[in-house]
Order: structure tokens, then C-alpha cells, then sequence
């Protein structure tokens, strides 16, 4: 099995638009705005339909889909995805959500205490920020060569953080209004505002990873089938240094971070039990994650909604201990876990879902 | 655990000064005779004694009172100031301060003692003595009387007193020296303190997900009930720890004077008598405070073991529990109502999953420092800044009093609260939640859930199938009178939306004890009858001269919806006071009936494409009986606007008003840069001047000038000033000065939908008020500031001072636009917004057609000496009356470059009286003689409304982004699609 990763860009060529799963009735909703950038689902979609066109498969042919690409969620055995990611030169990476932002200490990282009282029992830990009164989330996207940084060298500055002024993308609105077509006219009361993506001057577009050779060129994509075209793109260097991982064996203590959502199976925790984690001698300290995302969308082999699930976000964070004596091969196991698909439902890592970092804890 | 030692202790301790003891302590000394004397009245003779420090326990008293719960609450509240040499004879120099401003309140007469005799001392006294007598306990070993009597005299006493002798006797100081909190306060939190004592613990509670849960609405009643039951659940959590620690336990939101908790009092406990106090809206935020006793179990040596643990766990247990069973109780009473319209099906399959997964509850506990742990519990907790803070009063004081410093005397009151506030913030940080997969067609208001059908699904059924048994089942006409079936609701909405047609035990919070099946659902108006309020008043009034007219209405209405009207009936007058008042006032009987008649129909009703709709989709014999029934709406709109000399007609827009104090989480965790009064600033001043003359050496002359500490006396009399706030004022303001509704008053955080054209005013005023130090009057008169001399009659009504300072954002929309957006985009623009960029103390207004936002524009509500409410206000006058001609904010968008190149005012001024000038000379001769009257004031307005538009220009993009100019013109724009607006339904 193939899973070696080619890098592409999809650059937009227009406005785009990424629906979420949630319902919309012109009539009854006035505004939707788009999801950006999409989730690993939506991508997969792109993915594969673009795959499909340059095989030249009959749509309606499932048998050729499924040998081309796999069927429904299950994707061919050799498809892997992971992204897309904002690109300007190089991508961009959701800031994990364990550095906060206090007006007197700056940028820390939160930090787990022992031994507080909470529904949650005495063995798990908070993730606290000892003598800061008043931190904030950081809501931004920060390019490999400063989410490096932050994670392996602690350094909080964030100078390279993408800039609330300088966005890399903004919100255009978009009008429409429903149709009623037995009578072929517009349909009173029925007026409707689309939030769309513009990429902004320097903003290349999406960047994603995939297992399998995409042919450059244009296609339509998203909700209101948009012109884009796919790239071939770089590759910038993301494997995590043996330097870093044998300081990770000797700290015992690590961040995971999520860098797409990811689908637990009972709530807001991954499940260490299953691979890579149980080769690993480890336990949960604690957690950061935002409230959950809602995702959904349309199963079409089913011909119907798929489930409405919850999603650790992109950003949450997990505190992870190396107990008892190092396992040999540990730090090649780090190693190998960082900047991969391995946390969550396993058909959707394919996807690019449950996509983790590995960062120091200062 | 005794029961009844628990219970004792607390009553003692609410006795332990008396309510005068300022008056004494300077003069005679005698307070602590007075005070026995009050609490042998009460409790009977040889009970307790309170006795004097190192006096012996006199023979013949069961025990002597344990000085603990007095010296922890002194310590916890008042700096160490020396015992005697810096008293002040409060009796000569009757003086309160205010504790956040230090606003001081004084009865001095000019040049001579005040005559006390004047205000009833001593008939004080025999109130007092009256009032324990007749509710003496009768015996002292019943924790159940005990725990009734301790409620009575923690509630009702103090209101009683003041009832009869006026508002001194409310905010009697505990310390003549720092006059800033009252006896009560003090009295409570060593009652407080005596039910925690043993190992005490700051104990925070909260239902989570709160603001998706209330968001999640597509009607006004919707996001009302959300709110509504929210705080009903709130009081499901508190309750088991008021009935057992007693409501004293709760440090904040104070339960004193709550509305739900007065429901408690007056209906489970029969200890308050006043009139049911119902109310229409939401009065509890959904977090709360509480001083507990971690109370360690025979055996257990350390309180921090795991018995301890166990202890807090059950605690935290009890109180989800009770949301729990509340929030089971009132989806099964739901469930049935939805199960007689409906009947069974696969739909309770689905309510039950949903229903299962609500509501999320988290709990920290974090135990009072004691001198001995305090390093350690505190070690690295605080900044360097704070901790500094603390450790200089503390260095003062040892200073002062060394032997003070070393015992326990709760001056780790703060930082143990500061910390325990920290750690509830790091237990939300975790972020938890449990999956749930919700398959099939979802909700269309939340978007999330699955609807509710009756089709069994295995998972194999396409989207044509589900979507054909989801509207089968939405469009049944007991859930949908229209059967369109168009809005589809998954368990967790239907049950908001439901809940109070299901007519279970909250509507009796409302309703009060009238409650009966009969009466009104839900006392909430739609957004349209809001937005038609102001013709609706007209219409009252009106009344006798468009009779004919009402009753044409009322019988169209009747005939289109053909037998089924009732169904269509949905407004209730209780929903609007201000409404119902007006109507009850009617004389004519036949015409109140014929009024209470018409209001049950709502106001959307008197709009035309509501009947349009209708029209076009209905069958061809109905058709007709729509189109009467929109003629007979026209007519009586037509007749209204002719009797009252041409009002406008209903409005199509209405505001939603969102309000939240400024900086308010830092002012409860005492943040020096929220408190704004220093020492000095509420020290009396004979105690100032006594405090330079002895106690030079002791470092106080520096501690004079740094801020206040917060205490529980702080937070209470914060908690008081916004349950007064949230209770009292905003109803007042809201419902009755301005003919709004209240959907949320939770403290500082408020929720109002009015008209558009009340909402600024209303906003100003509710900002006017929060930020006053003391208030004087009633909701049935309004209320005042008090200043300097304190009053003599009526009440004394903290708020939260100069310094305080609320946030605001409205949102002007359509009546029939659906809420979730709005409030989504509210919420935005107010914290990020008025609160972040505009540095607080501002209000954000941002108008919304049905394509979206259109402008928005906003400021501080003061800024550089200009009234944002009122030049706004000016400006859609002017717009309205053409004085500013309706193009020139786009003739000035096509000069701007040159009005942003120039800094000189005079050149912009030039500039701006040439646009005028030429938009003037473009108008009829009159209008233009008109125009020219007012051209001095309408460039004034012109001019001031751009200045602020240049400052929101500059602060509402972020610090390093260039200033865009074209947003400059956004107050103009704002001001003339208001005016337009207006006016435009002014000519319907």
C-alpha cells in the first residue's frame, strides 16, 4: 500500500463556498456563511471526484467508483488525505488551544494542576494558568515555521501568526433568492445572503496531501461549484527531530494536538488503547477542547443525511504522560505518530480527519 | 451532624450584634446588652450567650457563643484599623459610603448632632423587640422550627424594620469607621460562615452550554423559555443547599429579595408573607457561589483525605441531581401534552435519546486558606501584581495588630475566592462533552438534533422517505394550525417550544398561585406584537371611537380561521404590562371585553403580507374570508392612525437590545482596576484623620491610597446592586417606561426586545442607572439618584457606582426575521465590538434587513462630550424633517478623499457646509426656507455625528489596520435608514 504523500494546492479562482451540515430553508433562513477552510470530508469529496474525472469512470458505474476511489466512506485502501490547510508560501496550522494569551504573562502555556476538587474526581487534572488571572484562546492559524516553534522550542512570540488584520481570506456576500419553478418566477419573502470565501493578496489557497497523483488543472468545487484549479505544491520539512522526541522521553509529558477535528467514540477523549497509542506506555493528564463541532453532510451511497456527530475541533489539545520506564523504540513511535491521521474514527483519518501534532511541554 | 446545633449556631450568630450597634459602641457600650437582650427574646432565656471578649459564660446559659464566625467575617470584610484609638462616634457623624465609588450618603445635620429622636431609636428598639417576641421559638432543639425561624429573621426582620422606620435602618454600617457595608451583610456572612466552619469550602456550580441552549430559537417565546427554564434549573441546584445550609450559604447571586427565591419562601416554606412574587422573567444567572462546609465524617483526620472528597462529591451530586430531576420532570410533563395531541409513535424514541442527553453540570471546590496552608494553597496561583496587593494590606495590618495577622481572622477571604474562581475557569477549559449521533432529516432550528417522526428508521430509509415522515408529523394541525408543516423540531426544541402549553408546575411562576390549568401558556409576545406595541398603546387609547372597527377584525378573523380561531389565538395580555395596564384601566366594560378579545390575536395579524401568504396558498372558498380578514386589519390600522391625529402604523421592525456590565468578572475578583474607590475613599472621614494622628508608623498612610479589598460584604452588597439592578430597575424601565419586554435580567446581563424606536432611549436610561451609586423610589414610580444627604423616607437602593459602566448592542431587524442570527451577531458585536475595540462603556447598533446586515455604527455612549444617543436621535429627526437632505451620505462618500486629506476642521467644515448647501438649493422654495432655519444646528449634528464616525472608524478595525474612511459615514447612513424607516411607515 502506497502511502506516500504528494503535496497540491487548490487555488481558488473565484469566491468558493463550503456548506456544513446544518439544514437551509430560503423563506425561513436569511443568511448562511461558509465553513473555511473545509473539513476533511468536503475535501475527500473534491478529492475523489477529481480522481474520478481523470480515470475517465462512468458516475454511474459503482462498480468502477468503488474500485477507483471506494464507496461512501470507506475509501479505496490506498487514498489518503491529510488537510486542507490555508496556504501562503507554506501552510497554515490551527494554534494548538493549550497557549493562551494573558494581558500581564504574555503567551503561556496552560499548565495541568493536581488535586482539585471538581465533578470530574481527583485524578484528573486542570489545565490552569498559575498567576494569570484574565487569559484568552487564541483564535488564529500560524504557519509551519512559526507552529514549530511553538511547539518544540517554546517559543510563545507568535510574530508569524496570521494577523486578524491581514487575513488570509475574508467573507464576501453573495444575494439569491428561491425559485419557484412551477410557476417559474422568484418567490416572494424568499431573499437569502451567502457568505462566500475571497483569497486575499498573498493567499494561495488550500493545501492538502494526498497518496495518489492529481492531475493539475481546473474543476468546480463546493456548494455553488466554483472554479479552482489543483497544483502541485511543496513539501515543507515536518518531521518531528529524534533530538525532540528523545527531550519528549526525558520531560515524560507531551502535547497531542489536533490540527482537524477528530470523532471520539464516547465523548471529548481519544481512545489510548488502540494503535499507535497502545505500543506507547502512556495516560491522559488532561484536556483542552473548545466546545464541540456539529458535522454532518450527505451520505450518497445511503441517499440520505448522514449522522450529526460531535467533533473534538481543530486546536484541541491532549496532555499525555509516559508512565513507569521508557519503552524502547518510544521516541521512533513519537516520531511516527506526529503529523498523522491517528486519532478518532479510523475511516475517517483516512480522510484526513484526527490529524496530530506532537508538542513540547515548557 | 447535629441538626439543630447547625441551625442554633447560625441564629446566634445572626444575633451577635445588634442591628444599632453603631449608635452604641461610641456612646454607652451597651450594644452587647442589647444584643443578648434581642436574642434571649427570641430564642428564650439561658439559651446562649454572646457575652464580651474573656467574659465568663454567666450560670444558668447552655453555652457561650464561638467568637470565630464574628472574627472571620470582620477580617474577611474590614482592614485592621487598631481597636479604639480610630473609632468614630458614628452617633455625631451619621455617615455611609458608598464601597465601589466611595459616593458617601450623610444625615448630618449642619453644625449640631443629629437628633435621633428623630428617627425613632428607640422605637426601633421596640419593633425589634415586638417582632422576636411574636416569633419566638418555641423550642430551641427542633432543627425544623430552627431552620423556619433562621429563615424568617435572615429575610424578613430586616425587611419588616425598614417597612416601619425607614431606610436608615438598612444600611446601618458594621463599623462606624468603615461605614461602607451594612450590620446585615456582616450578620449574614458570620451566619454563613457558622454553617461552613467546619473546614470551609468556596463551592462554584454551573449548567453548561447555557448560550447554545437559550441561541438556539427561532421565536421570541423560544428564546424567552430557554432563558426561563435555564434559571428555573439554576434554582434546582441551589435549592437543596439553601433548604440545608440555609440560603445564607450562597455568597452570590445573593438569594436575598430573589424573585425565585421569594417563590420558595412564600409558597414551600410559608415564611414571607408577601403577595406571590411572580415573575415574567428570567432572574437567575446559571452559575453560583456558595460557602460550604466540607463537613469531615467521624474518623476522617484530614479534611483534604478522601472522606473529604466523598463529601464534596455529594454535594456536587445533590445539586446535578435536582437539575437533573427538574429538567426529567418537566420533559415528561411536556412529553404527555405532546403525547395527547399526537399520540404514541416512534417520535418518544427520539425525545427520550435527546431529552437523555441535557443539561451538562460542572462543579469546582477549593477549601478557605488557613494560615497555616495559605503559602502553600496559594503558591504560584496569582500574579506577582496581586499577590503584592494582598501582602501589603497584610504587612499594614501586622503592623497594626500583629497578633491579628496570626490568627484566623478570613483576611484570605479574597484570594481564596480568587482562586477558586481560576479553578472553575480551568475546569470549563477541559471542554466536555458526550457523543451523540443523530441520524435522518435534523431540526430546523437548531440544525443539529433529528426531528421528531414516527417512521422507524434502521438506517437504510432514503432522505425522500424521512423527509415525507417528518413533515407528516410536523404538519399534524394540533402542532402546525396551518398544516404546512414547515418548521421541524428535533426533541430538545420541541420540548422549549412546548414547555409552557404543557402547562407543568413553571408556569406557576408566572402564573403565582392563580395557577390553573386555564390560564395563559406563555406570557410572551411574538416579535411582531412587539414591534407594534407603540399602535397598539395608541389603539387603547383610542378604543371607544374604532370599536366598529376592532369588532370587524375580530370577526374576520374568526370567519377566515373558520371554527379553529382559537388555535390561531396565541398572545396573552400578561405577556405585556404595559398593555395589559392600559387596558385594564378602560371603564367601559363591553369595550374591555371587546379589547381583551382583540389581544388575543397577535399583531401579526394586522400586517398584510401575513395575509398575502394566506391568500396565495389557500383554497379558492377560503381565499375570500383571508382577504376580508386583511381589509378589516387595514381599516382598523386606517381608523386608529385617523383618531389619533395620523400616528404611524405598526411598525415592521422591533430591537433586540443586548446589555452586559463592563470589566464585571474582574470587579468580583476585586481587581484593582475595576474596584474604583481606595481606602481613603470609603474610610470615614474622622477615622482618616484619626488613622494620620496614630497610625503614621503602621505603613496605613500609604494602604490609604491603594484600592479597596474585596470581601463578602462586597459581594454581597454587588450581588444586591444587581439583583436590585435586574429586579427592579430594568422591569421598571423595560416594561413599564418604555413598553418592552424582558426576556433575561441575570445581573449585568440583560436581554430586552423593544420597538425601534424606544430601544436607544431605553438603553441610555438602563446604562444612566446602572452607573449611579444609589438609587431612591419604587417600580411603581421609577426610580433617582441619591447624592449627599441621605433620605429620610423611602428606600436606599445600591447600583454599582460611577465607575460601572454597561456595554450595549441592538440590533434593529424585521419582525419576522428568525432570531437565532440576530442574537448570534448581537452577542458578536458586543463583545467584540462595544466591549473590545470600543474599550467598553459603548453601544453598537446595527440595522438588519432580510438580506443581511445593512449598517452598523456605534460608540461610547460619551464621547468627547457628545451624547451618542441623543446626536443619533437628532440626526433621524433631521432626516425625517429633510433638514439633512437623504443623499448627502453619499455625496459625501464622493468627497471623502478629500475630507480624509485634510486635518484642518475649518476645511472640512467648508467642505461639508458646500454639500449642504448644494443639496439645499436642489429643494422646493419652502422646503428650502424650512432647511435654512435650521442649518446651524443640523451642521452641528452633522459634524458631531462624523467625529464619532471617525473614532468608531479608527477603533472598530483592528490597531494596525489603516483607518477605513468610508466606515466614517456610518453613523450618517445608520441615521438615515432610521429615519427612512420611520418615516416610510409613517406614509403606509
Amino acid at each position: 500500500m502506497n502511502t506516500e504523500f504528494k503535496n497540491y494546492l487548490l487555488r481558488p479562482l473565484d469566491t468558493v463556498f463550503f456548506r456544513s451540515g446544518q439544514p437551509f430553508n430560503a423563506g425561513d433562513d436569511h443568511y448562511i456563511r461558509s465553513l473555511f477552510p473545509p473539513t476533511p470530508r468536503t475535501m475527500q469529496g473534491i478529492v475523489r471526484t477529481r480522481l474520478l474525472s481523470q480515470a475517465g469512470v462512468d458516475v454511474e458505474n459503482h462498480t468502477d467508483i468503488e474500485s477507483t476511489v471506494g464507496i461512501g466512506d470507506a475509501l479505496a485502501p490506498d487514498l489518503h488525505l491529510r488537510g486542507p490547510y490555508p496556504f501562503s508560501g507554506e501552510p497554515y496550522f490551527p494554534v494548538p488551544r493549550y497557549l493562551v494569551h494573558d494581558p500581564d504573562l504574555g503567551y503561556v502555556q496552560l499548565k495541568a494542576i493536581p488535586n482539585l476538587f471538581s465533578d470530574l474526581g481527583n485524578g484528573y487534572q486542570l489545565p490552569a494558568l498559575p498567576g494569570g488571572d484574565h487569559y484568552d484562546y487564541i483564535q488564529a492559524w500560524l504557519p509551519w515555521s512559526g507552529m514549530y516553534k511553538l511547539l518544540w522550542e517554546g517559543n510563545t512570540s507568535l510574530k508569524y501568526a496570521l494577523e486578524e488584520e491581514n487575513p488570509l481570506w475574508i467573507e464576501e456576500i453573495r444575494n439569491g433568492i428561491k425559485h419557484d419553478c412551477m410557476k417559474g418566477t422568484t418567490q416572494k419573502e424568499h431573499l437569502y445572503s451567502m457568505g462566500h470565501i475571497r483569497m486575499q493578496k498573498g493567499a494561495e489557497g488550500l493545501w492538502f496531501q494526498c497518496t495518489r497523483s492529481l492531475s493539475s488543472g481546473p474543476m468546480s468545487i463546493g456548494g455553488e461549484g466554483r472554479m479552482a484549479a489543483f497544483e502541485d505544491s511543496i513539501q515543507p520539512d515536518m518531521i518531528l527531530p529524534k533530538e525532540i522526541a528523545q527531550a519528549i522521553l526525558s520531560d515524560k509529558r507531551f502535547w497531542v494536538v489536533l490540527i482537524q477535528p477528530a470523532r471520539f467514540e464516547k465523548n471529548h477523549l481519544p481512545d489510548l488503547t488502540e494503535d499507535p497509542w497502545s505500543s506507547l506506555n502512556i495516560r491522559l493528564i488532561t484536556s483542552v477542547v473548545e466546545k464541540p463541532l456539529p458535522l454532518g453532510g450527505f451520505d450518497l451511497m445511503k441517499k440520505r443525511p448522514a449522522d450529526m456527530c460531535r467533533y473534538a475541533p481543530a486546536g484541541s489539545s491532549f496532555l499525555l504522560e509516559l508512565n513507569g520506564p521508557i519503552r524502547s523504540g518510544t521516541a521512533s513511535i513519537l516520531q511516527q505518530i506526529h503529523n498523522t491521521c491517528c486519532l478518532g474514527n479510523k475511516q475517517e483519518r483516512q480522510m484526513g480527519f484526527g490529524h496530530v501534532m506532537i508538542g513540547r511541554v515548557f | 451532624m447535629n441538626e439543630a446545633k447547625f441551625w442554633q449556631d447560625k441564629i446566634i450568630q445572626l444575633f451577635h450584634d445588634p442591628t444599632d450597634k453603631v449608635l452604641h459602641l461610641f456612646r454607652d457600650g451597651k450594644h452587647t446588652d442589647f444584643a443578648q437582650e434581642l436574642l434571649d427574646t427570641f430564642i428564650g432565656k439561658g439559651k446562649a450567650w454572646l457575652g464580651r471578649p474573656n467574659e465568663a459564660k454567666p450560670e444558668g446559659y447552655r453555652v457561650a457563643i464561638d467568637n470565630k464566625a464574628d472574627r472571620v467575617s470582620t477580617g474577611a470584610d474590614r482592614p485592621v484599623i487598631g481597636s479604639t484609638v480610630t473609632r468614630v462616634d458614628w452617633w455625631k457623624y451619621p455617615e455611609i459610603s458608598h464601597p465601589l465609588d466611595g459616593t458617601p450618603l450623610n444625615w448630618n445635620e449642619e453644625g449640631t448632632p443629629l437628633n435621633w429622636q428623630k428617627w425613632d431609636e428607640n422605637a426601633v428598639r421596640e419593633s425589634l423587640r415586638n417582632e422576636l417576641s411574636t416569633n419566638a421559638i418555641q423550642n430551641w432543639d427542633d432543627p425544623t422550627e430552627l431552620s423556619m425561624k433562621f429563615l424568617w429573621v435572615w429575610r424578613c426582620l430586616p425587611l419588616q424594620l425598614m417597612k416601619q422606620h425607614g431606610p436608615l435602618w438598612s444600611v446601618l454600617p458594621a463599623d462606624s469607621r468603615i461605614p461602607d457595608h451594612s450590620i446585615w451583610d456582616h450578620l449574614r456572612m458570620a451566619s454563613a460562615y457558622a454553617g461552613a466552619k467546619n473546614h470551609p469550602h468556596f463551592f462554584i456550580f454551573a449548567i453548561g452550554s447555557v448560550q447554545t441552549f437559550i441561541y438556539q430559537a427561532r421565536t421570541s417565546r423560544d428564546l424567552w423559555i430557554g432563558s426561563y427554564l435555564l434559571a428555573d434549573l439554576t434554582w434546582a441546584s441551589i435549592q437543596p443547599l439553601a433548604e440545608e445550609y440555609g440560603p445564607d450559604a450562597i455568597l452570590y447571586p445573593s438569594l436575598n429579595e430573589n424573585p425565585l427565591a421569594d417563590q420558595w419562601l412564600i409558597s414551600e416554606k410559608k415564611v414571607l408573607s408577601l403577595p406571590f412574587h411572580s415573575t415574567r422573567s428570567s432572574m437567575l444567572p446559571h452559575k453560583f457561589v456558595a460557602l460550604l462546609p466540607q463537613k469531615a465524617l467521624e474518623g476522617t483526620k484530614e479534611p483534604d483525605g478522601p472522606t473529604g472528597t466523598e463529601v464534596m462529591n455529594n454535594i456536587g451530586e445533590q445539586c446535578r441531581q435536582a437539575v437533573e430531576k427538574r429538567w426529567q420532570y418537566l420533559a415528561a410533563e411536556t412529553e404527555n401534552f405532546l403525547l395527547k395531541k399526537v399520540g404514541d409513535g416512534h417520535w418518544r424514541e427520539i425525545w427520550k435519546g435527546q431529552i437523555q442527553g441535557f443539561p451538562s453540570c460542572r462543579w469546582v471546590a477549593i477549601p478557605w486558606q488557613t494560615v497555616e496552608s495559605r503559602e502553600k494553597g496559594f503558591a504560584g496561583w496569582f500574579s506577582g501584581q496581586v499577590w503584592q496587593r494582598y501582602e501589603l494590606a497584610r504587612s499594614v495590618y501586622k503592623n497594626t495588630k500583629p497578633a491579628y495577622v496570626d490568627s484566623e481572622r478570613g483576611f484570605d477571604y479574597a484570594l481564596t475566592h480568587h482562586k477558586s474562581q481560576l479553578v472553575y475557569r480551568s475546569r470549563k477549559a477541559i471542554g466536555d462533552f458526550t457523543q451523540q449521533k443523530e441520524p435522518g432529516i435534523k431540526c430546523s432550528i437548531c440544525g443539529e438534533r433529528e426531528v421528531l417522526h414516527n417512521l422507524p428508521d434502521d438506517g437504510s430509509r432514503k432522505v425522500n422517505e424521512l423527509r415525507r415522515a417528518a413533515k407528516d408529523f410536523w404538519s399534524n394541525k394540533k402542532l402546525d394550525p396551518d398544516e404546512k408543516g414547515s418548521e421541524r423540531l428535533c426533541g430538545v426544541c420541541a420540548f422549549k417550544r412546548y414547555l409552557t402549553e404543557a402547562k407543568t408546575k413553571l408556569n406557576q411562576r408566572w402564573n403565582g398561585d392563580s395557577f390553573n390549568q386555564e390560564g395563559p401558556a406563555a406570557p410572551f409576545p411574538s416579535t411582531s406584537t412587539i414591534a407594534a406595541l407603540p399602535f397598539l398603546l395608541k389603539l387603547v387609547e383610542k378604543a371607544e371611537e374604532v370599536q366598529k372597527e376592532i369588532d370587524g377584525f375580530i370577526k374576520a378573523f374568526d370567519a377566515a380561521f373558520n371554527g379553529e380561531a382559537k388555535s390561531h389565538k396565541t398572545l396573552h395580555l400578561s405577556g405585556l404590562p404595559s398593555l395589559k395596564e392600559k387596558v385594564k384601566k378602560v371603564n367601559d366594560s363591553p369595550q374591555k371585553e371587546l379589547l381583551e378579545d382583540f389581544f388575543q390575536i397577535d399583531a401579526e395579524y394586522l400586517f398584510s403580507e401575513i395575509w398575502e401568504t394566506k391568500i396565495r396558498d389557500a383554497p379558492d372558498d377560503k381565499g375570500q374570508l383571508f382577504q376580508t380578514a386583511k381589509e378589516k386589519a387595514e381599516e382598523l390600522i386606517k381608523s386608529v392612525r385617523k383618531a389619533s391625529g395620523d400616528c404611524p402604523p405598526p411598525s415592521r421592525h422591533f430591537a433586540l437590545l443586548m446589555m452586559d456590565g463592563d470589566n464585571m468578572g474582574k470587579l468580583l475578583l476585586g481587581a484593582d482596576d475595576a474596584i474604583s474607590a481606595a481606602w481613603k475613599d470609603v474610610l470615614h472621614l474622622k477615622a482618616i484623620e484619626k488613622i494620620k494622628e496614630n497610625l503614621s508608623e503602621t505603613g496605613w498612610l500609604d494602604l490609604l491610597k491603594e484600592k479597596r479589598l474585596i470581601g463578602p460584604a462586597l459581594h454581597a452588597f454587588i450581588s444586591r446592586a444587581l439583583a436590585s439592578f435586574a429586579y427592579e430597575v430594568v422591569p421598571y424601565l423595560v416594561e413599564d417606561k418604555y413598553d418592552s419586554r424582558l426576556i433575561y435580567a441575570g445581573g449585568d446581563d440583560l436581554l430586552v426586545m423593544s420597538s425601534a424606536e424606544k430601544v436607544l432611549d431605553l438603553a441610555r436610561e438602563l446604562q444612566q442607572h446602572f452607573s449611579s451609586a444609589f438609587l431612591t423610589g419604587n417600580s411603581e414610580h421609577g426610580f433617582t439618584r441619591l447624592s449627599g444627604k441621605g433620605p429620610a423616607t423611602g428606600r436606599i437602593i445600591p447600583m454599582l457606582g460611577q465607575h460601572a459602566s454597561l456595554s450595549a448592542s441592538i440590533i434593529i431587524a424585521h419582525h419576522k426575521q428568525p432570531l437565532q442570527p440576530l442574537l448570534t451577531r448581537g452577542r458578536n458585536i458586543l463583545h467584540d465590538l462595544a466591549k473590545e475595540k470600543l474599550e467598553r462603556s459603548s453601544v453598537v447598533i446595527s440595522v438588519f434587513t432580510r438580506s443581511g446586515e445593512k449598517v452598523i455604527f456605534g460608540g461610547k455612549w460619551v464621547e468627547n462630550h457628545i451624547d451618542l444617543v441623543e446626536v443619533i436621535k437628532s440626526a433621524v429627526k433631521a432626516f425625517q424633517e429633510g433638514y439633512i437632505p437623504g443623499r448627502l451620505p453619499y455625496k459625501l462618500q464622493e468627497i471623502l478623499p478629500a475630507l480624509t486629506a485634510t486635518d484642518d476642521p475649518d476645511v472640512r467644515k467648508k467642505l461639508l457646509r458646500r454639500e449642504l448647501e448644494t443639496s439645499r438649493k436642489q429643494k422646493s422654495p419652502e422646503e428650502q426656507l424650512v432647511a435654512e432655519k435650521h442649518v446651524s444646528a443640523t451642521e452641528q449634528i452633522i459634524e458631531q455625528l462624523l467625529e464619532l464616525g471617525w473614532i468608531f472608524a479608527k477603533k472598530a478595525k483592528a490597531k494596525k489596520a489603516q483607518m477605513q474612511p468610508e466606515v466614517a459615514l456610518n453613523g450618517l447612513l445608520l441615521t438615515r435608514f432610521l429615519g427612512s424607516l420611520l418615516e416610510k411607515e409613517g406614509k403606509e
